[in-house]
């Protein structure tokens, strides 16, 4: 659906009910297109979204240290966390009762379930901005036209892309090229 | 120390500490890394998912209406 066109015709579009100011924002937000590499995509969400998202930072970060932290006016020094508390433990944080009713062995195996998972995910995602900062393609994509013709395309692809000027744009449509069978390889 | 990193650390006894993160510091900046690392294993497993749905999604019509 064409926003633009749909507001051409209705000159009366600035007034002010709130289901049309309402509507204008998404308009703002959806009209926007968020393209290329996923490590470029976060500065390309307007500043509405960038507001709302410090606001839920901040309460999230606040309530964490309420939870977690000594009160730095009586701790002996800065950084110091309640002596009672166990890391990870923020509250009991379940929204899908995923633990209810386990006992304490199920539960100290997730714990550990739950760290290393989160260990192998920080080595991945640091992997996947590497990736993506050495090559300029995009993560998905590459991973796409690896499935097509193996690892020849891959090469073909970084060769005939790397240093042109919109890189998101050219994989894509050497990405078209190669499921079409036309791609030069 | 008996927070995180040292005990989390399944067929070691001892721990993995290449580079002795754990040396010389006391039970509550142990316990304070062992919070560190948590935090950021969680927002690292949200991240990754989170790069991969990106991507896939980028230039979709019924989610950026063009």
């Amino acid at each position: 659906m064409c926003f633009p066109t749909l507001f051409a015709d209705c000159p009366e579009y600035c007034s002010h009910s709130y289901y049309e100011r309402l509507t204008l924002f998404s308009f703002t937000i959806t009209d926007s297109q968020v393209t290329g590499p996923a490590i470029n995509h976060f500065q390309q969400v307007p500043l509405p979204f960038w507001l709302g998202l410090g606001a839920v930072i901040f309460i999230v970060e606040a309530s964490r240290v309420q939870i977690a932290w000594q009160s730095p006016f009586d701790a002996s020094r800065l950084g110091l966390m309640k002596d009672d508390h166990t890391p990870g433990d923020y509250g009991a944080f379940d929204p899908l009762g995923l633990s209810k009713g386990k006992d304490e062995e199920w539960l100290d195996i997730h714990r550990l379930r739950e760290l290393n998972n989160g260990r192998l995910a920080m080595v991945a995602i640091t992997a996947m901005v590497a990736q993506e900062l050495n090559t300029g393609i995009n993560l998905v994509l590459a991973d796409e036209v690896l499935g097509i013709k193996g690892g020849g395309a891959l090469k073909a692809m970084e060769a005939s892309c790397a240093g042109s000027l919109d890189e998101a744009a050219c994989s894509k449509a050497f990405e078209a090229a190669v499921a079409a069978g036309t791609a030069v390889l | 120390m008996d927070a995180g990193l040292i005990q989390g650390v399944a067929p070691f006894p001892e721990g993995i500490d290449v580079f002795g993160f754990f040396n010389d510091i006391d039970q509550a900046e142990a316990q304070r890394y062992a919070d560190v690392e948590i935090t950021h294993g969680r927002l690292a497993m949200l991240a990754s998912v989170g790069f991969l749905v990106g991507e896939s999604v980028e230039g979709s019509s019924f989610l950026f209406g063009t």
